[in-house]
């Protein structure tokens, strides 16, 4: 089976400042300063993937593939020690924070023109561009279905998956034939693995396959996409209140002095 | 310009669906009226409350033999060929995301996923939603029809009044419809409810600083002696630490009670979107720093163990007097 895992490595934005955010005339947002991270949904991705390896008793082929600068090469290296066999990069340094539709249809070429793909995970959304979209719209583009929210993924019989996953008032187990598109959603203990030392050694000069959006056939789609929305303003989104501190020389005055002066009135009207 | 609202009447949360487009209409005087409503629903022996809690006094019921997004999408397709909307509005839960981006490609249109307010601006749709993972708000103009929009969960007013004055009902029975290959074996497991936290008057937050699986746990006792229902942050929910029911913020429940105490939790943005709607919040942490400690009303630098264990003492001695 050949499942490809598409991920988005983003800037940690909980460590930007109040006074870190600016917004310029053009609106970009400068957050180039801030270290990176997987998109929390993807990495959950990424280790669904492994787990599912793992269980599936046959070969199962293992891509990991993102769109973007050499940010992520330390994230592909990553992978390939975790037993990816093959980590791609599409090299990209064009604003794409707000054009799902142009990664989908990236992703969607690269199912089309290299390999044909059984499974296609990714997370359901990623911070920055907030789309939520380019699961379902990579599902629709290759016209395969989609399953959002993932939970869980076992492997299932003739080319059929079991498929765990949250809908609205609860979880819904099924099986679903390939090839199809799965959303990864909140997932506990879904942390990607470290690979050993040993494991990361052993992968150390495999060179990640970094390709140009022109052997797709799509140079300049990030620039020229119309995603029929256009981005007209951004602004910080102001959520401080008053923030009085409680004084007291233990946490148990501090306690005495909240519930005396606060908490205590504010329980009665509940 | 008229709109039309699609929702899912096999979920046990169609209520809330219902009152979430009204209360988002509402919210918006100079945006789109409530033309039609278009309600998917499997069960005949909720039909009449569906009827009733409708959106819109027109409405098209569509049976099917259970919601499932692949017939549905080709159902609602199929439906709206031929009378197509210039915006269609979907509820801000699962199935609202999911349909509102998968069936404007379908129709060749343009979607928004957790749209939080609407404004008509010279006959242009401008809508706004929460991008940089909540830190900030976007401002868009769809060019593209039909527009096709989920609501941000928690932005509207729920308004879950029944209508009386229905005017208009056709019926379309696609209970025999399937589309092959996706949902076999489908079973449906009822969720653990989090005791409402989305209704809860008073809130307990914990999070990452809490630290252990027990220490959440502890927690929880914490939060039945003092009346408050337990929410945590991703990092806790993502740790296991508590069912994931229990996660507050854009991933899990968007609370607005009247008071919250949050404890150890750092204040990231997409977590705080889940209690920013609290009439009063304290925040209990030892980093003056962190961001809830200038979203909060009142904060307590200082560890949250010993703080509790204080205030639970000052609340059982005042409920004994």
């Amino acid at each position: 089976m050949d499942i490809l895992v598409c991920f988005k490595v983003v800037p940690d934005l909980d460590q930007l400042a109040g006074s870190d955010w600016f917004i310029d005339s053009l609106l970009r947002v400068e957050t180039g300063y801030a270290k990176t991270i997987l998109n929390a949904y993807d990495e959950s991705a990424l280790e669904m993937a492994l787990r599912f390896s793992e269980s599936a008793g046959q070969s199962v082929n293992l891509t990991a593939l993102t769109i973007g600068d050499e940010k992520a090469d330390i994230y592909l290296k990553t992978l390939y020690a975790l037993q990816f066999a093959k980590a791609v990069r599409i090299e990209n340094s064009v604003e794409a924070r707000f054009s799902p539709e142009a990664v989908a249809s990236v992703i969607c070429r690269y199912v089309e023109l290299y390999g044909k793909q059984d499974l296609l995970i990714m997370g359901r959304q990623s911070g920055v561009g907030d789309n939520a979209k380019t699961p379902l719209l990579a599902a629709e583009m290759l016209k395969w279905p989609c399953i959002t929210q993932v939970t869980r993924v076992e492997p299932g019989e003739a080319s059929r998956l079991k498929v765990t996953a949250m809908v609205d008032g609860g979880l819904v187990q099924q099986t679903v034939r390939t090839p199809c598109v799965l959303a990864v959603g909140n997932v506990p203990n879904a942390y990607l693995r470290v690979p050993t030392l040993k494991e990361k050694y052993a992968c150390g000069k495999k060179e990640i396959e970094v390709m140009d959006l022109e052997q797709f056939g799509l140079q300049g789609i990030f620039n020229c996409f119309d995603t029929g929305c256009e981005l007209q303003g951004l602004a910080l989104i102001d959520r401080n209140r008053e923030g009085v501190i409680v004084q007291g020389a233990t946490p148990a005055e501090k306690a005495r002095a909240l519930y005396d002066a606060y908490l205590k009135e504010w329980l009665e009207q509940l | 310009m008229k709109c039309t609202a699609v929702l899912n009447g096999c979920s046990g949360d169609f209520h809330s669906q219902a009152g979430e487009v009204r209360g988002f209409l509402d919210a918006c005087p100079e945006g789109p009226t409530a033309g039609n409503s278009i309600i998917f629903y499997s069960n005949d022996s909720r039909k009449q409350d569906l009827i009733a809690h409708s959106p819109t006094s027109s409405l098209k019921m569509v049976k099917v033999k259970r919601h499932y997004p692949e017939s549905a999408l080709e159902i609602l397709t199929t439906l709206e060929r031929d009378r197509v909307a210039d915006l269609y509005l979907f509820p801000g839960n699962f199935f609202g995301s999911e349909m509102a981006v998968r069936f404007a490609y379908r129709m060749g249109g343009s979607s928004l996923v957790a749209v939080n307010k609407l404004e008509l601006v010279e006959n242009q749709f401008i809508c706004y939603k929460a991008v940089y993972a909540n830190y900030l708000q976007g401002k868009f103009l769809l060019r593209k029809k039909p527009f096709c929009l989920s609501i941000a969960k928690g932005s509207a007013a729920v308004q879950s009044s029944t209508r009386k004055n229905i005017q208009e009902i056709s019926e379309v029975d696609m209970a025999g419809f399937a589309k092959e290959g996706c949902g076999e074996d489908y079973q449906f497991t009822e969720a653990e409810t989090g005791g409402g936290l989305e209704q809860a008057q008073f809130i307990l937050v914990a999070g990452r600083g809490v630290k252990s699986k027990e220490k959440a746990g502890r927690l929880k006792e914490v939060a039945g002696v003092i009346g408050a229902e337990l929410g945590v942050s991703r990092p806790v929910a993502m740790s296991a630490w508590t069912p994931l029911h229990r996660l507050v913020g854009v991933s899990g429940a968007i609370t607005k009670p009247r008071l919250c105490i949050a404890a150890g939790v750092s204040g990231a943005a997409a977590f705080f979107a889940g209690i920013e709607q609290s009439e009063r919040i304290i925040a209990i942490n030892t980093d003056e720093g962190a961001p809830l400690v200038q979203a909060a009303d009142v904060a307590v630098i200082d560890d949250y163990e010993p703080v509790l264990d204080e205030l639970v003492k000052l609340l059982i001695r005042d409920k004994k007097r």
